[in-house]
């Protein structure tokens, strides 16, 4: 996995004179984002690969500007690491319906003694899909839903790969899931292994849509929680991979932003099916006679 | 009963573009507050700010919940907005990088008077002004 490295420029500086200092990071360089810490420090994210001598040079200029008002006071270097492991390691078994079970590979013994159908280890790795989140729940219970048995899914935004994992688990005889970010691939690939699904029945690519998939591959059950901006953008390209009488599952929708959705998918032929709501978020069914 | 609050984080970081990257990860991780999640919720309540750096507020209770709430952009960056600049895009050894108009200036002023230390929109329009000039670009009108 590629390693980045981060630097953090910590300052003393007004409050008055902090939007001069983030004018100066906005106009040259692209900050990751500022952070303003209890102690009053502020503080500027940027990738490691932005920062110089010259770059040193020119805010001790920049600086000098302002009469000493704003102070470089450190300056911290951090590598990618698993920034969500306190959380991810206070996790427990959580039930989704009935027929399911979440739970972390050290509670299985908990999670055994609940009687549930299926049951599903995901140990995340800063990967989103842990149960925990209304979007994936939603997705989970759509999937019983509908009828996986032989089906080809192909899981969008795949995460800690629960969406395909539970879709074979119902019958699927074979998964594409496809993720964007390389902690996602990486754990996606820890979990189905964990669970019983090599390479062979879930396959993993790191990539978008339009790049790891070739446009001849069609699915059954396209499946893809992942951002309203990226579902607005990709509606034809996910078309194009859908077989005539196939299925879509669209998650990670706020109720405001459904109705936009709808329309761009069935502009692109696809007509709603079923909606479900869990607090504001919205997941939706759709059918494919294209 | 209300849940305990153990703090604040205050963030400002691209909107609908949230990762676990500094600043997100080790301000959110170090309170065992769930990254991936509130990168999910910040991402889709800010979509169509589209990058645009939004700031933050994100309260971590006792039970290692959270809420937040966004805030207008901060001045900086509205002024690169309408001076039409991208992020990163100065030119060395140009001492004016661009220009904005005393309208322009009022508008973010009007903007950022509830996040702005100032009594009228005149000392506001005063700081924008000031904080123009430091980036290098012209106020003109």
């Amino acid at each position: 996995m590629q390693q980045i490295e981060y630097l953090s420029l910590v300052f003393e500086v007004s409050l008055e004179d902090e939007d001069s200092l983030q004018g100066y990071f906005l106009l040259n360089y692209d900050p990751q984002g500022f952070e303003e810490q209890s102690n009053g420090s502020f503080v500027v994210h940027l990738l490691k690969t932005q920062w110089n001598d010259d770059s040193k040079q020119n805010l001790s200029a920049f600086l000098a500007t302002l009469n000493g008002r704003i102070t470089l006071v450190d300056t911290i270097t951090q590598a990618t690491t698993d920034w969500n492991a306190q959380w991810e390691a206070s996790i427990e078994p959580l039930r989704i319906s009935e027929d399911l079970m979440i739970t972390p590979s050290w509670k299985l013994e908990e999670a055994n003694a609940s009687g549930a159908t299926f049951q599903i280890v995901i140990d995340p790795k800063m990967s989103f899909g842990t149960g925990h989140h209304e979007t994936t729940r939603l997705c989970l219970k759509m999937i019983e839903h509908i009828v996986c048995t032989d089906k080809k899914i192909l899981d969008l935004g795949s995460g800690t790969g629960i969406l395909a994992l539970y879709a074979m688990m119902r019958g699927s005889v074979h998964a594409i899931a496809v993720d964007t970010d390389e902690w996602a691939f990486e754990n996606s690939k820890e979990n189905c292994e964990r669970n019983g699904y090599g390479s062979k029945k879930i396959e993993l690519r790191l990539g978008k849509l339009s790049t790891v998939v070739s446009p001849e591959e069609q699915f059954d059950i396209l499946i893809a929680n992942i951002h309203r901006n990226v579902l607005l953008t990709i509606n034809n390209q996910i078309a194009d991979h859908q077989r005539s009488g196939g299925v879509l599952i669209l998650s990670g929708l706020l109720e405001y932003d459904a109705d936009e959705v709808i329309e761009a998918y069935q502009a692109s032929g696809y007509q709603l099916q079923e909606r479900l709501q869990e607090n504001e978020w919205v997941c939706l069914r759709f059918s494919y006679n294209g | 009963m209300a849940k305990k609050i153990t703090g604040y984080i205050k963030l400002q970081i691209p909107g609908g573009k949230a990762t676990p990257a500094p600043p997100v990860g080790p301000a959110l991780g170090q309170k065992g507050v769930n990254i991936m999640e509130f990168c999910k919720q910040f991402n889709a309540k800010t979509a169509k700010a589209d990058g645009m750096i939004t700031p933050v507020v994100i309260t971590v209770y006792s039970d290692k919940s959270f809420t937040f709430v966004t805030k207008t952009p901060p001045a900086a960056v509205l002024l690169l907005k309408a001076a039409k600049l991208e992020k990163g895009s100065k030119e060395s050894n140009r001492s004016k990088v661009g220009k904005v108009t005393s309208a322009q200036v009022k508008e973010i002023a009007v903007l950022k008077m509830p996040d702005l230390n100032a009594a009228s929109v005149e000392t506001a329009m005063s700081m924008v002004a000031g904080t123009a000039r430091s980036m290098g670009l012209l106020v003109e009108g």
